[in-house]
């Protein structure tokens, strides 16, 4: 009889399978749970990054000068393709009976050609394709392109049926439905190309060369793995799992009209993927302020660098055998920066100007977004989302139409030069203009490779070039300050003799011979020996320091939010030179009249002193009005010591420089000139450089009385007396129809 | 006579079966939700109805009769396993089944276990013990022809289970202990040949590779190396744990990642992630104890193991509660068909063994699997029921063959001559 005891035995042998099994189950949910759950999470769970739209730069009225559109790239992905689409079906199902790839406009345009080779099929004919895999793969196709999600009742059928059956019958019926779908897709694509611009059967030739890349790629991958032909269909297939996921570019750039239907429905064409990006626009129309403005370009490689050391730490972290509580800090850390802040290689950076300047505040924060999707990819549901913080956007004091009107004066002159606004009292720079007028292009070809800055790509308002002296312009500022100080007395006269002044091989020259002179007529003819000896009784120090309370040989900080927090401009800005170190009789004399020791000023440093004279009070100029809600701070400005009567006399005798009979930017001194009828207190300059043609400045505010303007202009290597060159452009630029309310203001003398 | 045979009807038996076979409905309506097989569990209860006549045939039949049916019952389940290789249907590069109206498919395999259980305990019953070599070339031989007609179908799982049925059945018999382990022995350094031979299928060789290898092992051996700056071992290993899950590990990586994160209660019928998100394969059928490991978790799978234990004890108490040797084999027979295929098929969800296409008895769906196992059932209760009756009978063939009746001395099973 059968014993008990090996029954007994099954029993126990039953309870210790059992117990291993629970064992095991011990192992995988309670030791191992924290491991499975994660990798749980990974296979069910896609995350990606949202773009940041970059803040637009906008002058004072709102108008943009640099925005960022909404973009879409385009990606290709052939395995979603020959999966999703009636064309991919045909198209493999052609590969899987001949070995060949048909050209997927061929599928779109003539599906019919496909369907031929396909439909005449007969069972025997398919029995004969080697090997068994690649059969079945055709009888997969074939049922996709009927609609059905298993192939397994075509396989039952080619197994029993006779030899000269066709290989699918139903395939002759569904042949017109399967053609129009295909057409249907078509259609798709042919709109799509007409909305991106492309020619007819561009898109669909991307596409094939991306299969084309696919399949290279493949055939090298099986070339590496030697002598596999019994295996070969295998493996290829296997390869092509692996590739043909791989999404290759389509396009990019592309409006969103385009890729609308995309979005909405992405089985409207499975295959083509659009992906939301962003691309920085400047105004189309002209190069407004493209040097001051700059323009965007893909990361450095410093910048990128950062993002893979922070990668290379994260690794690092993630490998170690215990992580600690700062190290689970450090990670979370990391892993934000890597996903929201770090630069990725599609990155837009600020290359040059305010985009590189306020980088940091314009590009904004990228988004997250993790979803839980199916086993198909279809979300579920969200998981996480954390929105993208797009850039700030910054309002700059500028005008742009003024700029525009200003730039493309300059530009028609015949010299290079600059001109900036200034409004009162803060100094705000409505117009901060360069000429020659380059464009983005220009700069990047170009660059500033010549280190005389002979190439004239430099921001001449205030860029690293090599600015002229400021020449006559300083005579008001000297005057009003000595008098102001007791150091001239207003009715005094100093004595001109043209040539004779200073020593005999270098003698100071003056344009007139204005004999016994008083400030006020010396201010209005320019004359220099009156300075110059003026500046023998100031001294260098006394002249060094009103120059520099008048703001010359300092940055202005311009560009910056906040003075406390400078912030470095792309190119970045000039302080202008005082030179302290050549001293003695002639260099004091000339540079009473804004020479020698004072080697260069820009125009915006001129066009500030200018406002400082006529508010008596240095206030910096500043260009950036707010930056998101952070609105600018800014010093009430340094008091001059100008009494009002002083300022008066000095305005007084401003005003006449562009009136007769000796205004030295007075009507009729060129043609057509005529400034008269202008509130204007201006000075003329014409600062004389070594080997070079002399230069020409003109520089005031206006209304004379209630100052609500102040500027510069200059005009570089004229050879001409600074009101013969610049006072006729001063003239264009507030008579052009978009400065009218400026030119009104100008003329009435008072506020509009 | 008849209460007394009321009574001895093995109610325990019936109840957890019961108990099993609503836990199987319950999961696979678990599984199925949402997806187009939804509403399966309806197929399943269908089943059910189909598998209850064998049930009954198989608990109400005569121990005597079943016994001298068992060998044309054989030879007809051979002749449709051979018939099945030839005119059945393929799917997934397999070809098991026999397709019926409706869209039903009989897999003859699953059928033919009850068959082989009742066909070996006949050879064994009038036979010596199988305690020498020479004893057990029958037993093999007649588990010799469908085992390799299923493994040409393929299905290896299945045809191993005949290995099973056959290997607990001698051990009840009574073969020698040590010609276990040296069959053990054999079978552990025959496995790295079996990996080589034609015998199995490229995608069954690739499954036995993927079970050697752990993805938690692999990723703490791709951090180390990393840790360690060995960055090119890290990337090997990295992927390798990719290849693994992406390609032949596929299916026992999701099935552990979701038992896994079922954890200690699991996250409710129905609530799985994985199984809701369809992230596992076959989750209705072979794979459905994963579905009970992430949403009843240790608790609920533990019980279910527990279950399946209690199933086999209570069958194996039927078979040491009769004297009727071929009631004894079947009973056992039907033990071991269960309990081994139910925990082969758990300790393969559970990447304890290489994935081989086996269902969960009473829990998995499939009409063929729930016929055998009710049948397997059946039999077990038709040799609790006439234990009484049997009785007599039993006496009797037991004087035929008094000869051979072994008999029990120091531990030791001999056949004592009379």
């Amino acid at each position: 009889m059968i014993g008990d005891g090996r029954i007994r035995e099954i029993r126990w042998m039953f309870l210790l399978i059992g117990g291993v099994l629970i064992g095991r189950l011990v192992q995988l949910q309670v030791v191992e749970h924290d491991f499975w759950s994660t990798e749980a999470v990974k296979a069910r769970s896609r995350s990606w990054t949202t773009p940041s739209r970059r803040g637009s730069i906008v002058d004072t009225k709102g108008r943009e000068l640099a925005s960022s559109e909404s973009v879409y790239d385009l990606q290709f992905r052939f395995g979603d393709f020959r999966k999703g689409t009636q064309a991919g079906r045909l198209m493999l199902a052609q590969y899987l009976l001949s070995g060949e790839r048909v050209r997927i406009g061929d599928v779109l345009s003539t599906p019919t050609r496909v369907l031929e080779h396909l439909v005449p099929l007969t069972v025997a004919e398919y029995r004969s394709i080697e090997p068994r895999q690649r059969r079945l793969d055709l009888c997969t196709y074939v049922s996709w392109l009927r609609g059905k999600e298993s192939s397994s009742e075509l396989i039952e059928f080619l197994n029993h049926a006779p030899p000269d059956e066709l290989f699918c019958r139903p395939l002759v019926e569904e042949w017109n439905a399967i053609a129009d779908t295909v057409s249907v897709e078509a259609h798709f694509v042919q709109e799509l190309e007409l909305r991106l611009g492309w020619q007819p059967g561009e898109l669909t030739q991307r596409m094939d060369e991306a299969i084309e890349w696919i399949d290279e790629r493949v055939l090298i991958a099986l070339a590496k793995r030697g002598d596999v032909e019994d295996r070969a269909f295998e493996i290829e297939r296997e390869l092509h799992r692996e590739y043909d996921y791989r999404p290759r570019m389509a396009a990019r750039n592309v409006p969103h009209n385009a890729v609308f239907e995309l979005m909405v429905d992405p089985q409207r064409f499975a295959g083509l993927v659009p992906l939301e990006a962003t691309r920085r626009v400047y105004p189309e129309e002209d190069e407004t302020c493209a040097l001051l403005i700059g323009w965007v370009g893909g990361p450095s490689e410093e910048l990128l660098e950062q993002s893979r050391r922070h990668q290379s730490r994260l690794d690092t972290l993630l490998v170690k055998p215990e992580i600690g509580h700062e190290d689970a800090r450090e990670m979370t850390v990391l892993r934000e920066a890597i996903r929201e802040t770090d630069y990725r290689a599609e990155d837009e950076v600020g290359r040059f100007g305010l985009e590189a300047t306020y980088e940091d505040l314009l590009r904004g924060r990228r988004g997250y977004r993790k979803v839980e999707t199916d086993r198909l990819g279809q979300v579920v549901r969200v998981l996480e989302e954390v929105p993208a913080t797009p850039g700030m956007d910054v309002v700059l004091t500028l005008d742009r139409r003024w700029q525009q009107v200003a730039e493309t004066i300059l530009d028609q002159q015949a010299w290079t030069g600059s001109f900036v606004l200034l409004e009162l009292p803060e100094a705000r720079i409505r117009v901060l203009a360069s000429s020659p007028r380059l464009t983005r292009d220009d700069i990047r070809q170009h660059g500033f490779a010549d280190p005389r800055g002979q190439f004239a790509g430099h921001p001449r308002a205030y860029g690293p070039y090599f600015p002229p002296p400021p020449g006559s312009v300083v005579k008001p500022l000297v005057a009003a300050m000595a008098i102001s100080q007791g150091v001239l007395d207003p009715d005094e006269t100093l004595f001109c003799n043209q040539n004779r002044l200073g020593p005999d091989n270098h003698p100071v020259r003056c344009l007139g011979n204005h004999q016994d002179v008083r400030v006020g007529p010396a201010i209005t003819k320019s004359c220099n020996h009156f300075f110059a000896r003026l500046a023998i009784r100031l001294g260098y120090e006394q002249l060094f320091h009103w120059m520099e309370d008048f703001g010359f040989g300092r940055s202005t900080g311009f560009a910056s939010l906040d003075l406390q927090e400078p912030r470095r401009l792309f190119p970045p800005e000039v302080p202008g030179t005082m030179n302290q170190r050549e001293r003695g009789e002639r260099n004091l004399m000339v540079f009473g009249f804004g020479q020698g020791a004072i080697d260069d000023v820009t125009p915006l440093q001129v066009a500030a002193s200018m406002a400082a004279l006529a508010q008596r009070r240095y206030v910096p100029p500043v260009l950036v009005e707010r930056i998101g809600e952070r609105k600018t701070v800014r010093s009430e400005g340094d008091p001059l010591e100008i009494t009002p009567e002083v300022w008066e006399q000095v305005v007084e005798s401003m005003r006449q420089v562009t009136l007769p009979p000796d205004g030295t930017a007075m009507p009729g001194r060129q043609e057509g000139l005529d400034l008269s009828g202008y509130d204007l207190a201006t000075k003329t300059g014409t600062p004389q450089i070594q080997d070079q043609e002399d230069s020409s400045w003109i520089a005031g505010f206006f209304p004379s009385k209630a100052p609500k303007y102040a500027f510069a202009l200059l005009q570089e290597h004229t050879g001409l007396h600074g009101g013969d060159a610049c006072a006729p452009v001063l003239q264009q630029i507030l008579q052009s129809p978009p400065m009218h309310d400026l030119e009104q203001l100008a003329r009435r003398g008072d506020p509009p | 006579m008849r209460v007394r045979g009321f009574k001895k009807i093995p109610w325990s038996v019936i109840l957890l079966t019961s108990v099993l076979v609503a836990t199987g409905v319950a999961f696979i309506r678990s599984s199925t939700m949402g997806t187009a097989l939804e509403g399966w569990h309806r197929r399943q209860i269908l089943s059910v109805v189909m598998g209850l006549p064998l049930f009954l045939l198989a608990a109400a039949l005569p121990s005597r009769f079943l016994a001298r049916s068992a060998t044309p019952l054989y030879v007809l389940t051979l002749i449709a396993l051979a018939l099945v290789l030839v005119v059945g249907v393929e799917i997934n590069h397999a070809r098991r089944w026999f397709a019926g109206p409706g869209g039903f498919l009989l897999q003859p395999s699953e059928l033919a276990k009850p068959v082989f259980v009742l066909a070996l305990a006949r050879y064994l019953e009038f036979r010596p013990e199988p305690n020498q070599w020479h004893r057990l070339i029958g037993p093999l031989l007649l588990m010799l022809p469908p085992f390799l007609l299923i493994q040409a179908e393929p299905d290896l799982g299945t045809a191993m289970m005949f290995a099973a049925i056959l290997a607990g059945m001698l051990y009840t018999a009574g073969t020698r202990r040590w010609y276990f382990g040296a069959g053990l022995l054999g079978a552990l350094v025959l496995f790295p040949l079996l990996l080589s031979s034609p015998l199995l299928k490229d995608y069954q060789k690739e499954r036995i590779r993927a079970f050697q290898l752990s993805v938690p092992a692999m990723t703490a051996q791709a951090k180390e190396a990393r840790h360690r700056g060995d960055t090119s071992e890290a990337v090997r290993v990295e992927q390798q744990v990719r290849d693994l899950k992406r390609k032949s590990g596929y299916q026992s990586y999701f099935a552990q990642v979701s038992i896994g994160s079922g954890g200690w209660f699991g996250q409710g019928v129905g609530q799985g992630p994985q199984n809701r998100l369809k992230y596992l394969p076959e989750r209705h059928n072979d794979f459905v104890f994963a579905v009970v490991g992430e949403e009843a978790g240790l608790m609920g799978s533990s019980l279910l193991i527990a279950g399946f234990f209690l199933l086999g004890a209570l069958l194996l108490r039927i078979a040491r509660g009769t004297r009727d040797r071929f009631g004894r084999l079947v009973a056992t027979g039907a033990a071991v068909a269960l309990v081994t295929q139910a925990m082969a098929n758990m300790a393969m969800t559970m990447g304890l063994l290489p994935i081989t296409g086996l269902p969960l008895p009473f829990i998995s769906q499939g009409g063929s699997s729930m016929m055998s196992s009710l049948a397997l059932v059946g039999l077990a209760v038709g040799v609790g029921r006439s234990r009484l009756e049997a009785e007599p009978f039993l006496y009797r063939v037991s004087r035929a063959e008094d000869a051979f009746a072994p008999q029990v001395s120091d531990g030791r099973q001999r056949l004592t001559p009379r």
